[in-house]
């Protein structure tokens, strides 16, 4: 069934409202039940909503390819910006374990699957624990900003120990993660935003080169360390270790930040759930689960599609860019019951939501935010017991249709 | 009759017991383990979805 042109133009104008920013739900809801494949013009791509088809697309990557969105992107800048992003397209053209098709994306995937183990990520729980007592310790007692003084840089911290990023450059990475985040997902580019991540870029792959020639004489715990390796051993290229290698700095901060504020944010709005949690900690795990279901920190995953197909009732061409939405995949009432209500008690069977994806692109890190996660809760609870946000906050969400992540998180004592 | 095989590549991401809870389990090590043989034309077809899923590529069905 497709929707009507008055259908159309009603949905086309729900998704630049701004009132999208703060809720998409509803629209992906209208979306789902009218038209769960659905071409948005002003968008320029297909989205997809119902959790069937978001599986469909993700569990066959023949069809539905990962390599070409970012070169898509850069040929799309007026040349007045694309001038100015050579540095970006040439990080781009270069394979990377996120936009890799197989073989390649196996070849590459395997290189550093490895490091995140769930049983190699476990240990790190002590040394998280420490880093986030100190950020609480040195955090306003009063009046705490949970994502600038604890959620942002705690993520950072946790990768650049498992990366080996030394300590006087991890300042660089939220500027790196920021400068990436609006070069794909600003509507309008403008040449600042090239111009700064071309910089951003060149100066990162001097440093990780840098780093990586270190590891090779001086080998460490540390994933910076099997990248040399691996490029040694020839099993992936040097450009293919520098560039994954800033993938996984980027998508490992910004996201479990949002993630944790996220998290902090639902928990407490909910005070006989953050009460729960309090009393019983074994259901933090559970917890983390539900706030990735219900606030996906990538709401949407992109795809291309390699030939003219069929995907529910529509035909999608070739060539054709494809955004699962992962957000909307997670409400969607088929799979989960009450899909809009926030509840750490419900129960969930192994990967059920899409929140770090579906199939052989799922989210490399997973391991590791899930524990971030958790270990932030935990440590929140003992330091704050029962937190609560003041009255009348009202979550400022980022504007950027990629992300979702709260921009800041106030919280106080209970009874202050 | 189809067999199983989960290669050293497993990395644990769970998405073979996502799809076919039936077949695999994750280990003490959160690694993945045949806990069935695909016996039934269902139970084949879960197997091939979940060798398509693995981000590892580290499901091998031999026939």
């Amino acid at each position: 069934m497709s929707p009507d042109r008055t259908s159309i133009d009603e949905i086309e104008e729900r998704l630049a409202h701004p009132s999208f920013q703060i809720d998409p739900h509803p629209t992906y809801h209208k979306l789902r039940r009218q038209a769960p494949v659905y071409w948005s013009e002003q968008r320029g791509h297909w989205l997809v909503t119902s959790m069937d088809l978001v599986d469909h697309v993700l569990g066959n990557p023949a069809d539905f390819s990962s390599v070409g969105f970012e070169r898509r992107r850069i040929d799309g800048l007026p040349d007045e910006v694309a001038a100015h992003a050579g540095p970006v397209a040439d990080h781009f053209a270069i394979l990377q374990v996120v936009s890799s098709d197989p073989p390649d994306h196996t070849r590459i995937r395997r290189a550093f699957g490895s490091q995140f183990l769930p049983r190699n990520v476990a240990p790190l729980a002590g040394q998280i624990r420490a880093a986030a007592e100190r950020m609480l310790d040195a955090a306003d007692p009063d009046r705490p900003d949970i994502v600038a003084e604890f959620a942002e840089p705690l993520p950072v911290e946790v990768i650049s120990e498992i990366i080996g990023v030394p300590e006087d450059a991890r300042a660089r990475i939220p500027v790196v993660t920021l400068d990436q985040r609006e070069f794909f997902g600003s509507p309008a580019l403008k040449v600042e935003h090239a111009r700064r991540f071309s910089a951003t870029l060149e100066e990162w792959h001097g440093l990780l080169a840098s780093w990586m020639e270190d590891r090779s004489r001086r080998p460490a715990d540390d994933v910076l360390t099997r990248a040399a390796e691996m490029v040694d051993a020839g099993r992936i290229s040097h450009g293919e270790a520098v560039t994954t290698l800033l993938h996984l700095v980027v998508a490992g901060n910004g996201t479990t930040t949002a993630l944790i504020g996220s998290a902090v944010y639902h928990i407490l709005r909910h005070p006989d759930q953050a009460r729960l949690l309090v009393d019983e900690p074994d259901r933090i795990a559970n917890a983390v689960e539900e706030v990735l279901r219900f606030e996906a920190p990538l709401p949407t995953d992109r795809r291309i599609a390699t030939r003219t197909l069929t995907l529910g009732d529509q035909t999608i061409a070739e060539g054709d860019l494809v955004m699962s939405v992962l957000a909307a995949a997670n409400r969607d009432p088929a799979h989960f019951p009450e899909p809009d209500t926030f509840d750490v008690t419900r129960s969930f069977r192994e990967s059920q939501h899409f929140a770090f994806g579906r199939g052989i692109h799922l989210c490399l890190g997973a391991p590791v935010a899930r524990l971030e996660a958790r270990v932030a809760l935990h440590t929140l609870f003992d330091r704050f017991g029962l937190a609560r946000i003041p009255d009348g906050f009202e979550p400022d969400w980022h504007a950027i249709t990629t992300h979702r992540g709260l921009k800041t998180l106030p919280i106080e004592r209970e009874g202050s | 009759m189809t067999r199983i095989v989960v290669t050293d590549d497993c990395a644990g991401t769970g998405q073979c017991v996502a799809v076919a809870p039936d077949l695999f389990e994750l280990d003490a090590d959160g690694l993945s383990t045949v806990i069935a043989e695909p016996d039934t034309a269902e139970r084949l077809e879960a197997a091939e979805k979940a060798a398509g899923l693995c981000p590892m590529a580290a499901i091998r069905l031999e026939r």
